[in-house]
């Protein structure tokens, strides 16, 4: 294979990396196949490389149609409910020690979400749905260990526990919701 | 072609590449390379894909189940990848193409009138 392909399809493979590791392959080896039929036709490879499109552009393309794979997707699970523990109100904070707001876990909790947008935009739907509930899921969780424990806030506060309910139920809804944008064909048309 | 901006020609383009795609494939399987010449052959010109854009494209109908694809080995040189459209590819292309034609006869009404 010539060089400047073999360096291109690397470039494209490496921006590829947030892909299922199977369909990353095919679409190397589909990117390949033109790049070398092009250049059997006696077209010069920085040539066909130049009117493919940038590695850049071109594996944007393809994230958009096929998202992140289950890896990826698993390891942002794993960080999202990592995150999730600390967006509970309490886990820091033993509850006659807390008066009003937990800003420790609201600054999570704006990380919480940051990380399903980031999620959701780049990786699809599936990526921001899955974080999103894990995060929910593990807010649950971690209140149910502290309720036990008899140190959450929210035990004795009716409409804190709305509010958490209510904040853990947006979590996934989110992750849905900014993965909802027009089909659009490429724009570089 | 008239000089307009180039987002307005691809804003319209956008419209009608999926239903190109699907139609040119009911011809029979065929390879990006040669949807790409065949699709700028057959318009005169005015579909010439950027490469780049095509395959994810492809890729974007496959994944809807309106294209099936698969690698066919080759005595020589490397394998190609074949697209063919499916039978939900097909059905959707029958109802787009009336809507298609519905939209085209509509415009050209209204340009007409503009026109006089």
């Amino acid at each position: 294979m010539n060089d400047e392909i073999s360096a291109y399809l690397s470039s494209l493979e490496r921006r590829l990396y947030w892909m299922d590791r199977k369909k990353r392959k095919d679409v190397v080896m589909e990117v390949n196949s033109h790049l070398s039929e092009r250049v059997s036709q006696g077209e010069s490879p920085k040539k066909a490389i130049e009117s493919f499109g940038s590695a850049r552009s071109v594996a944007s393309s393809y994230l958009r149609v096929y998202g992140f794979g289950i890896g990826f997707i698993s390891m942002l699970i794993v960080i999202g409910a990592a995150l999730a523990i600390f967006t509970v109100p309490g886990v820091f904070l033993q509850s006659s020690e807390f008066i009003g707001i937990d800003w420790i876990s609201l600054g999570f909790l704006a990380a919480a979400i940051a990380l399903i947008l980031i999620s959701s935009f780049n990786g699809g739907r599936r990526a921001g749905v899955a974080v999103g509930l894990s995060e929910c899921v593990m807010r649950f969780i971690v209140l149910g260990v502290l309720y036990a424990q008899g140190s959450i806030i929210v035990q004795d506060a009716t409409f804190g526990l709305i509010g958490f309910i209510a904040v853990s139920i947006i979590l996934p809804l989110i992750g849905y919701l900014s993965s909802v944008k027009p089909r659009k064909f490429e724009s570089e048309l | 072609m008239p000089k307009v901006s180039i987002e307005w020609v691809a804003e319209l383009k956008r419209g009608s590449i999926q239903l190109c795609l699907l139609a040119l494939l009911t011809q029979g399987s065929k390879y990006g390379l040669q949807i790409i010449n065949e699709l700028s052959e057959m318009s005169g010109g005015f579909f010439d894909l950027k490469e780049g854009t095509l395959y994810p494209a492809l890729r974007r109908l496959e994944e809807r189940g309106y294209l099936k694809s698969e690698w066919v080995e080759r005595e020589s040189g490397i394998p190609r990848r074949y697209y063919r459209i499916t039978e939900k590819g097909k059905a959707v292309l029958t109802e787009a193409t009336v809507v298609w034609k519905e939209m085209v006869q509509s415009a050209e009404g209204i340009l007409r009138g503009v026109k006089k």
